[in-house]
């Protein structure tokens, strides 16, 4: 007798004589009864949207749909292992600040001073203490980009420099730029670089000259920023 | 560091010669490294920084009220 293809249940042949046919479809209903215990009845799907979890090996359950721009995520507490949730959002963080003119005193590491903010998503900033510092907020420890540009006055004597301090101290000796006065008696930087760091630390930016008096920044073109990127 | 109230009129290399003057070392090597210069610091707060040894700050204190660049 052959077999239907899926389920091998015994199917009588187009050639077969038949004889005992009673217990033939006794046993191609027992077969069907069987198999259909292990299927998932239509009606677990509840409402729209609704999908198909599991509880366990082999007991599938109803997991309602969740509400509109919620995704499917993994979740152990939850019955089926699944649960619709709200994407975290990964918002910009990051501040950037200025200043119009600082004086800096001859032959002395002087911290910068920003007066004011074009941005500050998180606090990283005050401008009434400790103004020269970015400080990396609660939860936000990661990979960050700093960049920062200073002019400095025109004179043509001595050197001038510029480094990135992190809680006090040098950073990196890649980060210290040292130039000799031009002849034309403007100088200035611009840097940028990616730093690890956690809540907590706090960055700035030092600058000297030796030109044998005090000298200025520049009026305009002195900036700090800080961005999150990682 | 110890930290003293930062001149009204402060150059770093005149004060530098009157610290030598009254017999107080400046123990900074960063500047050294970096610059090759000798330099104190003025913080964010505006305090002047200066890398002495502990026992010299009496001495330095007179030094640096008596500033003027």
């Amino acid at each position: 007798m052959a077999t239907s293809p899926n389920y091998s249940w015994p199917e009588p042949d187009n050639t077969d004589l038949v004889k005992n046919g009673a217990l033939a479809i006794r046993t191609m209903g027992n077969a069907i009864d069987t198999t259909m215990a292990t299927m998932t009845p239509k009606s677990t799907f509840t409402a729209k949207g609704s999908i198909i979890a599991a509880t366990a090996a082999s007991t599938p359950a109803n997991v309602a749909v969740g509400t509109n721009g919620q995704v499917l995520t993994a979740d152990s507490t939850a019955a089926t292992g699944v649960a619709w949730a709200t994407p975290t959002s990964t918002s910009f963080v990051g501040c950037s600040l200025e200043m119009t003119s600082q004086t800096l005193s001859n032959n002395t590491d002087t911290i910068l001073l920003w007066t004011s903010e074009l941005y500050d998503t998180d606090a990283m900033h005050s401008t009434s203490s400790n103004t020269g510092r970015i400080t990396i907020p609660t939860g936000k420890g990661g990979y960050y980009e700093f960049r920062w540009s200073l002019m400095f006055a025109a004179n043509t004597s001595g050197n001038r420099r510029a480094r990135l301090l992190k809680n006090g101290a040098t950073y990196d000796s890649g980060t210290v730029l040292t130039v000799g006065a031009p002849n034309g008696g403007l100088c200035g930087f611009a840097v940028s670089t990616v730093v690890s760091t956690v809540a907590g630390d706090y960055w700035e930016i030092q600058a000297f000259q030796d030109c044998g008096s005090s000298l200025a920044t520049g009026a305009v073109g002195n900036s700090f920023q800080a961005t999150k990127v990682g | 560091m110890i930290t003293f109230n930062k001149p009204n009129n402060l150059d770093g290399a005149k004060l530098i010669d009157e610290l030598t003057a009254a017999g107080v070392a400046i123990i900074s090597t960063d500047a050294v490294a970096h610059l090759g210069k000798t330099a104190p610091s003025v913080d964010g707060e505006g305090n002047l920084l200066l890398d002495i040894a502990e026992a010299d700050k009496s001495k330095a204190a007179a030094v640096v009220a008596a500033h003027n660049g």
